[in-house]
């Protein structure tokens, strides 16, 4: 197994991460640094720090210690020209004089003209790799978890709480962002106790421990974003036990940043964990216990300790070649770490020749997740609550922690604020963004005091390691240079998600989760060439491949339309009048079984938001539709006001339980008689009027509307038998060359009756009086939603009213949208627009100005004139429809 | 899009569930002065502060649910069916 590796293959063993592989293969210098283009090293190796961003498989800045090495993977190193073991641009290093903190800012900025130039080169010398951005958008999917208790961090601490809050009867779910608990953890008594409660947690069917998981922020809820290999998780929890670990505190003196120079837990992964030997001698400054191990760890390798650095206190005591009480203070070398030099508390100095510094510093706790808390129902264990605990005290804490979580205990824990910690005068300070000691001391001075404007002014915690490393260090530094205003510039910055990097794709996760409703029909069509477009969340049909000549059947012949997407209630119960009444403008009470009657929906602003038909049952029922878009939102509108109103109806919502088709044309009598033994004559089945019939054998409600202007039959039926309707139907309309039609002919058949599309002729303060549409408001009912509203209205004049247009034979169809004017001003906007294949001329809906909007009158759109027309273009007695 | 949890008969399920219905009000007297009335239609008390909302769960059960919810918080102060006490946090 072998990756490839700028141009070379590099081998690969089971288990290895990216920056393992390549450490054992001899890269020591992983990428060039962000402004001065120094080498820098593998240093965390727990993806913490900057150092290790390498570009895989053209995805950019992907963290080589935290990523699996696969086979066949292509790799490459960043930011460096020509390359990152020879990189030219490292004659920046020489330079800094020349760019002092935010030089871009003060060298740049004039002449103006340059700065475009500028911007050029800075921005192909600095940043982290070159993204791919010939990328097809990728979906990531989003998925929600409910577990009871979440844990963060499969530590000794985080399975010790989930194993105590699953005896607590809860439902624990564990994420760690390490491929398995302990992946990452050198043998040792950690290791150990890691695996212990793994296996105890993985027996235990109340906890699912889902590695591989990466906790990037914790919000309101509480929700905890997690990112896992190919999915997103929004987790939501009752609470939040954090156990996200601690990490060594970055220690700041001059060349800090060669390469060679590791945290104690990098160096102890690299040579514990991951089996590669880190170097051949190695110094190892112990601020604290643990890093003992990480001395013995690395003497297990092979590699020769020269000496353990120690802390007043620390017991170093045979281990290693000497042992000194004091401090680094320097490290020596140019492109890697030749040696260190030593501090003793007495005073001396010495140096020491090494190629590798372990630096186990004092533990600080992973701040950035429990930072996020706030008051939100969290309780930190482990070094997110102590850090620097021992194994027993962690596992104690965890349970506690656990124990806690379970019994729903108040849980607001404040996480410790994170303490100033102590800085060296030199070295670098944010190996991210390349800021060394010097530079915020110099921001400091030109007036940048407080932690949050030096961290805008010099980019300190604003890189890839989001102030892991540098947060603490910066404030520092600000209350070492203004010890007087200590107490305002140690406020720590405010830290926000992600936690970890998150790829754009990822914060997107979801997005294009639509749902898409196709009626039962919805195969057949595209099995007929249909073209298809949204309409709310149905896709509908536009068109069949020839808009005219569906509209040529309907108009002269027969066509069939899939008008299943509309939206079907069946309303009854006791107060079902009384809630139609209410929730209609016009009359429904009157309304007899067997009749219906056309129905606004109007909000309470007396605006209309919907319409369809309303059937009046046997027995006391009614049957409403709406529109398409409008089913959902109609029925929670209508739940609503029921609620409100505290009537006894039923809603039943059978959008979907029910099919329906629209035969119209000419001889869509003839065609649906073939169909139905039940007599379709005019005088027993009459223009809006409603019967139940059998056609093709099945019990149908067939409604007789005029929507498209023509005789037609609304049929309602059981979407189980729609399939073989709708075939029975185009096979007995054969004779008369039946086609079926689309939304696009619809559109046109509609308009030339003059009828409105709710929402394409309409907008948001569309009140009846506007559409001309009075005949469907009763305004003498005792009371409707809207009427308060349209009541006032009703004493002004609209300021614009809709009306029909034609224009002349000939001339252009204007697009829909296109602005109206009268004598140059402007005037209103067209709404609707299509050439009328039965009349010869473009017709369509326009809003006009109210006192110009008058029959016969002369308006002009696009430049065009046209005239308004009173009534509907065609068949304007609807004698058609009535047949 | 804020976090929280409303009690349904299945459950307490993610408030992304759920779509807003507004504030609690008051219905509209059929005589009210139009002053009134203009206030009712067109004026919301967008309460910063403790406030009776409706929830509809669209993605789930379709019903709706009235909650007090402090809005500068966004904690529930009372699910459906509980009552709600000034003071009780």
């Amino acid at each position: 197994m072998s990756i490839e590796f700028e141009g070379r293959e590099v081998a690969i063993q089971p288990g290895d991460s990216l920056a393992a592989a390549l450490y054992r293969d001899g890269v020591r210098v992983f990428s060039r640094s962000f402004k001065y283009h120094r080498p820098r090293g593998l240093y965390c190796l727990s993806g913490d720090c900057p150092n290790c961003l390498v570009t895989v498989d053209g995805e950019v800045n992907v963290r080589a210690c935290q990523c699996a090495a696969k086979d066949g993977q292509v790799v490459s190193r960043q930011n460096a020209w020509p390359s990152v073991d020879r990189d030219a641009l490292n004659v920046i290093d020489k330079m800094h004089p020349l760019m002092p903190v935010g030089f871009y800012y003060k060298t740049m900025a004039k002449p103006k003209f340059a700065w475009p130039l500028a911007e050029g080169v800075i921005r192909r010398v600095a940043g982290l790799g070159f993204s791919d951005k010939s990328d097809a958008p990728v979906d990531i999917d989003r998925v929600n978890r409910h577990p009871d208790v979440l844990v963060i961090g499969a530590g000794v601490a985080g399975l010790s709480a989930a194993i105590a809050a699953a005896a607590g009867g809860k439902r624990v779910m564990v994420i760690d962002e390490q491929s398995t608990p302990g992946a990452r953890v050198a043998a040792g008594p950690t290791k150990e106790a890691i695996d212990r409660l793994a296996a105890t947690a993985a027996s235990n069917p109340g906890i699912e421990v889902s590695s591989g998981t990466a906790a990037i922020g914790i919000y309101e809820g509480p929700m905890v974003l997690a990112l896992a290999a190919d999915y997103v998780a929004h987790i939501h929890p009752q609470a939040i036990v954090i156990a996200a670990g601690g990490m060594e505190v970055h220690r700041i003196f001059p060349n800090n940043d060669l390469p060679g120079i590791f945290m104690g837990r990098g160096a102890a992964r690299l040579a514990g964990a991951h089996g590669v030997k880190p170097g051949e001698r190695a110094v190892v400054w112990a601020e604290q216990p643990e890093a003992i191990e990480h001395a013995r760890t690395l003497i297990a390798a092979g590699v020769v300790v020269e000496a353990v650095i120690t802390a007043p206190g620390v017991d170093a005591s045979g281990v290693g070649n000497r042992q000194i009480e004091g401090s680094i203070v320097e490290a020596k070398g140019r492109k890697k770490l030749a040696g260190v030099v030593v501090k003793t508390t007495g005073g001396a100095t010495e140096e020491i020749s090494c190629d590798i510094l372990a630096i186990g510093s004092e533990i600080q706790q992973n701040m950035h997740l429990p930072r996020l808390i706030y008051d939100l129902p969290c309780i930190l264990t482990g070094d997110s609550a102590h850090p620097g605990s021992s194994l027993s005290e962690a596992e104690s804490n965890g349970r506690e922690a656990g124990a806690a979580a379970a019994a729903g205990l108040p849980l607001y824990v404040n996480p410790p604020a994170s303490k100033p910690r102590t800085c060296g005068t030199a070295g670098y300070v944010c190996l991210c963004e390349d800021v060394s000691v010097k530079e915020v001391e110099q921001a400091i001075d030109e007036g940048f005091e407080s932690a949050e404007l030096l961290k805008r002014y010099t980019t300190v915690t604003m890189g890839p390691c989001q102030g892991r490393l540098c947060a603490d260090q910066l404030r520092a530094i600000a209350e070492r240079k203004t010890p007087s205003e200590a107490a305002r510039v140690s406020a720590p910055t405010t830290l926000r998600p992600p936690v970890r990097p998150i790829q754009i794709q990822q914060a997107a996760a979801g997005a294009r989760h639509h749902i898409e409703r196709h009626t039962p029909l919805h195969q057949r069509h595209l099995e007929m060439g249909a073209t298809t477009l949204w309409a709310g969340p149905w896709k509908r049909i536009f068109s069949y491949g020839d808009m005219q000549a569906e509209y040529e059947a309907v108009r002269h012949r027969v066509g069939v339309i899939d008008v299943g997407t509309l939206g079907k209630f069946l309303l009854a119960g006791p107060d079902v009048v009384e809630f139609l009444e209410r929730i209609y403008p016009m009359r429904v009470a009157d309304l007899e079984p067997g009749r219906l009657r056309y129905g606004l929906m109007l909000e309470e602003g007396g605006v209309i938001i919907d319409d369809g038909t309303v059937c009046a049952l046997e027995g006391g029922a009614f049957y409403c539709t709406v529109t398409t878009s409008g089913a959902e939102r109609l029925e929670s509108w209508m739940l609503d006001w029921r609620e409100a109103w505290g009537l006894d109806v039923f809603v039943v919502n059978q959008t979907a339980s029910l099919a329906a088709v629209n035969v119209a044309g000419p001889h869509a009598r003839d065609l649906l008689q073939k169909l139905s033994d039940d007599p379709l004559d005019k005088e027993t089945f009459p223009y809006l009027r409603h019967r139940r019939i059998t056609v093709n054998g099945v019990s149908c409600l067939a409604i007789r509307l005029g929507f498209v202007g023509e005789l037609a039959y609304e049929l309602h039926f059981p979407a189980a038998a729609a399939v073989e309707m709708w075939d029975a139907i185009l096979e007995a309309g054969k004779e008369w060359d039946i086609r079926p039609f689309g939304l696009d002919a619809q559109r046109l058949l509609r308009l030339e009756k003059g009828h409105i599309i709710i929402s394409q002729d309409t907008d948001f303060e569309t009140n009846p009086w506007k559409v001309s549409m009075e005949w469907a408001v009763k305004l003498d009912k005792p009371d409707f939603v809207g009427k308060a509203a349209l009541v006032r209205a009703q004493r002004r004049t609209p300021r614009e009213t809709l009306v029909p247009w034609q224009m002349e034979p000939g001339m252009a169809t204007p697009p829909e949208g296109m602005t109206v004017t009268i004598g140059g001003n402007l005037a209103g906007r067209v709404t609707s627009s299509k050439m009328s294949y039965v009349l010869g001329h473009p017709v369509g809906l326009a809003w006009v100005v109210t006192e110009h909007a008058k029959e016969g009158g002369t308006i002009t759109i696009g430049g065009a004139p046209a005239t308004i027309a009173g009534h509907a273009f065609y068949d304007p007695e609807g004698v058609k429809l009535r047949a | 899009m804020s976090h929280f949890h409303i009690k349904t008969p299945f459950g307490y399920r993610p408030v992304s569930e759920f779509s807003y219905g507004g504030e609690v009000r008051p219905p509209l007297a059929p005589d009210a002065p139009d002053e009134e009335a203009i206030d009712h239609l067109w004026l919301r008390a967008n309460v910063n502060g403790v406030q009776r909302e409706r929830w509809f769960h669209t993605s789930g059960t379709r019903r709706w649910y009235t909650i007090v919810r402090d809005t500068r918080t966004n904690l529930v102060l009372a699910q459906p069916g509980e009552e709600y006490q000034e003071g009780s946090a």
